[in-house]
């Protein structure tokens, strides 16, 4: 069981990373991205289909993007300005049209489904439908998952990853590409450019990979 | 851009003087890493390995180190008994046809653990293989008309239709890539098998080898066995093959072309009936055409017929342009009926049709096309257009009544005729502002459903319009 749990320990850095990547940059986020890009070396993420995005990545965090004009970026691709946001970053806006209070509700339904999860937000995180946040979601289910892998409790591993494929298969997967081709519209090169992609590449292969781990585990 | 070959230096079978520019590494097999000390561009890729010495998602690993779309990659198993000239001469067809790849999507990649474990899995983390799935581009899928091509022939039941919008379960997708040559609007595609990549590989393997040669579209599932003058195409499923791209192997220089069915183990799809299909039908049309049959269906190679006329004779929506320039070339007015055909022709019973347009509106290639000028309405037909679908008699209301259907047939004057008129029709027009309401056919079939008692309403709606029934 312990290479499962390697890999879920992988799959839930790579959300949390993708995922603080995605918050509005500042120097401590950027340090940290720098610094925690060492802990996937050695996991062979060459093993998976989303690496070469990974790898684009990589090189343009290696390139030290600065700040400014990552701020400036952010703005506006993901801001609201006069005109628009070219892709708004939350996933309401893909879901559900904006009149007859239908992103509240959106919200509200969302937010049950992480008190369910034993999940509450922390005041200071980004809106629950934001990439980010649903990033940060999965993460934590991965870590969960990791935990049972490391404790030899298969079944219940098994069990988290039926509720990362539901996560995935509602939220992330439905949402995502439709956003990541908004995202490529607006900005056809970059330190954005390159994270959609990775973020594209890295959540279907998700959607796919855990459905195939589950698949795999009945045929056992 | 030209594929770079690699090829195991590990007892090797092919001799390095057949294929000069191939660069041999010891023990790729063993150790696919070792790619990665080559010191070329290899972002397109030919692996030339032994079969049983090396495990897929180890060589997909290496390949993605070395940033190549592991998908894109070609690999050769090479066996001992193969021919060193045979290996070089399908070693320029992968060439070819690695060096057409397009790249690939993330939708594209479909992870699957192998059942058995190899003995290096249990100390390394574990690795998925990845196949190339299907990908469906919801901008050109005519789902929103109607059409639903792919659920009907999917053999996993991996397409679903609701609400107007197909939806892909790619868990159940094989994938056979039938879905990908059927799809009549081309929303459908995989990188691993494109026209382009076909016909690099076709022309490569034509022009390659000294005399005339087979091709043979065979399952990729299953071992290549190219033979003197055969030589082997892998598909996703044999039975993916339209008979036109037999055909276009003709075209293009081959001397013979066929579909091979997955032998005596039988297909594990249960789809072999495609690839026969599909042999037939192009044998009927070189019949048709006065042609040696034996072309499609026969184990000899015959002289070639080539005709460079057809600009990407695998193309979608190309099967009418090969059919005519094979027509052309032998000067017959071919005209023959075969359910497996690749173009089709619709016949309208003009009494039981309304003039409803839902054929049209349904029609995603758009062969079949309603036309309104003043206060009258025509279903106008292209053959050239008709990939047989049948969409067009799924969609109709009276097919009940024998109002509508399609025949797989391939008729050189139909085909030369361009559009025509199946049926024509007043139509009913508002008495106020003069706009057009409905065919008059369909109004009168109304009328007969409704029956005497609803005289009344059948004349307003067949008087005025829409915007103008407020003012009754």
């Amino acid at each position: 069981m312990i290479e499962w749990a390697e890999d879920s320990r992988t799959r839930q850095g790579l959300y949390r990373f993708i995922g603080v990547a995605l918050r509005p940059p500042d120097s401590y986020r950027l340090g940290m991205l720098a610094a925690s890009r060492y802990y996937f070396t050695g996991r062979e993420l060459d093993r998976f289909a989303y690496s070469r995005a990974w790898r684009r990545f990589d090189e343009h965090l290696d390139g030290g993007a600065p700040l400014q004009s990552l701020e400036v970026e952010y703005v506006r691709l993901f801001g609201v300005g006069l005109s628009g946001t070219p892709a708004m970053p939350t996933e309401s806006s893909y879901r559900v049209p904006a009149r007859d209070g239908g992103i509240a509700d959106f919200i509200s339904k969302i937010q049950r489904e992480y008190r369910a999860m034993g999940l509450v937000s922390a005041g200071k995180a980004e809106a629950p439908d934001h990439i980010s946040t649903e990033m940060e979601v999965m993460s934590y289910l991965c870590g969960v998952e990791a935990d049972a892998w490391e404790s030899g409790q298969g079944t219940q591993a098994l069990e988290n990853l039926g509720l990362e494929a539901r996560f995935l298969e509602r939220h992330l997967a439905v949402w995502v590409p439709v956003f990541s081709r908004r995202v490529r519209a607006a900005t056809p090169s970059g330190f954005y450019e390159s994270l959609i992609d990775l973020l594209h590449a890295f959540v279907i292969h998700e959607a796919d990979y855990v459905r195939a781990v589950l698949r795999r585990s009945e045929q056992r | 851009m030209t594929a770079t070959i690699i090829l195991c230096g590990d007892a090797p079978h092919i001799d390095a003087t057949e294929i000069p520019d191939a660069i041999a590494v010891e023990g790729l097999c063993r150790d696919p890493g070792r790619m990665g000390t080559v010191d070329v561009d290899p972002s397109r890729i030919v692996l030339v390995l032994h079969p049983g010495s090396y495990h897929l998602p180890d060589v997909q690993t290496a390949l993605r180190s070395i940033d190549v779309d592991p998908l894109g990659a070609q690999i050769m198993d090479t066996a001992q008994d193969d021919a060193a000239i045979l290996l070089a001469v399908a070693l320029r067809g992968l060439q070819a046809r690695a060096s057409a790849f397009a790249g690939s999507s993330a939708e594209h990649a479909k992870p699957e653990f192998p059942r058995e474990m190899s003995r290096r899995g249990f100390f390394r983390p574990l690795a998925p293989a990845y196949v190339a799935a299907p990908l469906l581009d919801h901008t050109i899928c005519a789902a929103t008309n109607g059409c639903r091509a792919c659920v009907g022939l999917c053999p996993q039941a991996a397409y679903r239709w609701q609400s107007g919008k197909i939806s892909y379960d790619k868990d159940a997708c094989v994938p056979c890539g039938r879905c990908v040559t059927t799809c009549p609007t081309g929303a459908i595609e995989t990188p691993v098998v494109t026209a382009e990549m076909i016909e690099a590989q076709v022309t490569a393997l034509v022009t390659s080898w000294g005399e005339p040669i087979g091709i043979r579209f065979v399952c990729s599932r299953g071992a290549l066995h190219h033979r003197p003058n055969w030589f082997d195409v892998a598909v996703p499923c044999s039975s993916m093959v339209p008979g036109s791209w037999l055909l276009a192997c003709l075209l293009i220089g081959a001397g013979a072309a066929t579909a091979i069915p997955c032998g005596d183990a039988g297909c594990p799809l249960g789809l072999d009936q495609g690839a026969i299909e599909a042999n037939d039908f192009a044998s009927s049309v070189l019949a048709g055409c006065g042609l040696e049959s034996g072309m499609v269906v026969g184990e000899s190679v015959f002289e070639p017929i080539r005709d460079g006329g057809v600009d990407a004779p695998f193309a979608r929506h190309r099967a009418a342009d090969v059919l005519v320039a094979l027509a052309a070339l032998t000067n017959r007015a071919m005209d023959l009926t075969h359910p497996a055909a690749d173009t089709g022709v619709v016949q309208i019973d003009e009494f039981a049709c309304t003039m409803c347009g839902q054929c049209a509106k349904t029609c995603p290639t758009h062969a079949l096309v309603e036309v309104y000028e003043g206060d009258l309405v025509s279903l106008s037909f292209d053959a050239r257009a008709c990939v047989n679908c049948t969409q067009c008699v799924s969609s109709c209301p009276e097919l009940g009544r024998g109002a509508i259907a399609v025949t797989g047939r391939v008729s050189v004057e139909l085909l030369t005729g361009g559009r025509r008129d199946l049926n024509r029709g007043s139509v009913a027009v508002c008495e106020i502002c003069g706009k057009a309401i409905a065919p008059t056919m369909m109004m009168d079939r109304i009328g007969d459903i409704l029956g005497e008692e609803f005289e009344v309403t059948l004349a307003m709606l067949g008087s005025r319009c829409l915007d103008c029934r407020g003012r009754w």
